[in-house]
């Protein structure tokens, strides 16, 4: 492939191609979809409806009086207080989701979900599935299916870019219910109206990095040679990857495979007794153990990380000889490593994980332990009784009188737990 | 507005009932579609008058329709089990806290 002159590298003159839709407000919106009294109201999905539960998403109404995500339920009624609060209905969340899903689909092979309420569509060498039309047309096709499909109260914004990021910055110029293009026409003018901020995966840190080579606006990114962002700015191959992703040249087509499998817990009472948290960590080793199994997988690592009361942190993570496949194996390792914890403090959130995957069917049996097999047997065995009749219906000893402790989240970000749920 | 104590407010009007209720059906042919029409809860009967969303929920091998609607007054969660074919009213909201 040819190297082009990155000191020369223009704005991307090619046809936009990617699509990147954005559920607005997903959670609040699907909840008002299916509560009709909840429209055109402030409505605070939190992950408690308690005073400090944090609001994981306002509704447009409520974005309306300054609530945040991130907010706690406090402050959120502050601000509105005739918001009204409810908690995630996953099930609700999820069946949204894979509804449009479908609908994306019937428009490319190439869908990329980001999120739980944003997809990125590549027609890049599908100008077969456009069928005569552009992607302006097929955008507002979208939209009026997602109302008719999914329901009426649902809207998106959608951007239409060059690369990815483009594409993304689109989505968000306009919301609720925006349709943006944006291509090497139009670029300059869109740039000028964001600050460096605006631009998605710049926060404060990457403002920051730029900050300190000079570049205070978006107009001055642009204008920045490679070496200054790579040798300079993120003093890394990042800087490379930015001159090109601010130019409309596509750098994040990139699908990552699973690596990791991981559960967490933000406690609603923070506490530090030993009983507690080992059937909490029991819970979520069930958890992670099942969707483990259920990609036909074993794990040689394990990583538990606990956030505290005082917001500081501990983490270990530790790759251990032989493989862990059943909820015990997990389990085991994941206490072991919790009790290295150097102080006992309150616990405000835990979170285990396990890497170092493998395919379960090429795994190597202890010369040692001859039950390894048939406790493996067993494990599936006991999967299938749960697949067959609800989770948790066989579940170990110490998580006896848990009941709904550890429910169900959709985590913020990837999706690959989805396909958990649904494939 | 401040409040003097905001902790009072977080009060939804959001009843869990979970109770078997009656329930009329109403099939379409043509559309393909099945709408709950008339419910009786407590001897009252509350007409539906819009399915405002249906989705599938799999709990093992039960498989339950959740059905969200509204009699224009109150919006109501129903779930029907596929299963033994009852239907449960599982919560109750006004839309306001």
């Amino acid at each position: 492939m040819e190297t082009p002159d990155l000191k020369k590298l223009p704005i991307n003159p090619n046809p936009p191609l990617v699509m990147h839709i954005d559920l607005n407000s997903c959670f609040a919106t699907v909840e008002q979809q299916a509560n009709k009294h909840l429209r055109g109201k402030p409505v605070l999905i939190a992950a408690y409806d308690s005073p400090r539960g944090c609001v994981v998403a306002p509704s447009i109404e409520a974005k309306g009086y300054g609530v945040k995500t991130g907010n706690r339920v406090v402050e959120g009624k502050l601000l509105a207080p005739n918001a009204v609060v409810r908690t995630p209905d996953t099930n609700l969340i999820r069946d949204v989701h894979v509804k449009f899903k479908k609908i994306c689909q019937d428009y490319s092979p190439n869908v990329f979900p980001q999120s739980i309420d944003e997809v990125v569509i590549d027609f890049e060498e599908m100008e077969y599935f456009l069928r005569d039309k552009t992607l302006p047309e097929i955008a507002q096709e979208i939209k009026s299916r997602l109302k008719k499909e999914v329901g009426e109260w649902m809207s998106c914004s959608i951007g239409i870019g060059t690369n990815r990021f483009l594409a993304k910055v689109g989505a968000s110029y306009k919301k609720p219910d925006g349709l943006v293009v944006i291509d090497h026409t139009n670029l300059m003018n869109i740039y000028n109206t964001l600050e460096l901020t605006d631009l998605p995966y710049i926060k404060y840190k990457n403002q920051a990095r730029l900050k300190s080579v000079g570049i205070f606006t978006v107009k001055d990114f642009l204008r920045a040679d490679v070496d200054t962002l790579k040798k300079r700015a993120f003093q890394s191959i990042t800087g490379y990857y930015w001159y090109k992703r601010i130019r409309g040249w596509e750098v994040d087509a990139i699908e990552f495979e699973r690596k990791s499998i991981g559960q967490d817990y933000a406690l609603r009472q923070h506490t530090d007794d030993p009983k507690e948290l080992s059937q909490i960590l029991m819970k979520l080793c069930e958890k992670m153990g099942r969707r483990l199994r259920k990609h036909k997988n074993l794990a040689y690592g394990i990583h538990v990380s606990c956030i505290y009361s005082d917001r500081t942190w501990w983490h270990r993570g530790k790759k251990f000889k032989t493989s862990q496949y059943t909820t015990l194996e997990l389990y085991k390792r994941a206490q072991y490593l919790l009790d290295l914890q150097p102080l006992q403090k309150k616990l405000a959130k835990l979170s285990v994980s396990c890497y170092g995957l493998e395919e379960s069917s090429v795994s190597q049996l202890d010369l040692f332990d001859n039950t390894l097999f048939q406790k493996r047997k067993l494990a599936d065995a006991l999967d299938e009784i749960n697949n067959r009749y609800g989770e948790f219906v066989i579940t170990p000893a110490i998580m006896m009188g848990m009941n709904d402790t550890v429910i169900d989240r959709i985590a913020f970000g990837g999706v690959k737990e989805i396909e958990d749920v649904y494939h | 507005m401040l409040l003097s104590n905001p902790f009072e407010i977080i009060n939804n009007m959001l009843e869990q009932i979970d109770e078997k209720v009656s329930m009329l059906l109403a099939y379409n042919k043509e559309k393909g579609v099945v709408k709950p029409h008339l419910m009786r809860w407590k001897n009252r009967y509350i007409p539906i008058k819009e399915v405002t969303y249906h989705h599938l929920v799999k709990s093992g091998r039960e498989l339950t329709h959740v059905f969200h609607v509204t009699d224009g007054a109150m919006d109501y969660r129903l779930h029907l089990n596929t299963l033994t074919l009852h239907w449960k009213l599982v919560e109750v909201s006004d839309g306001n806290s």
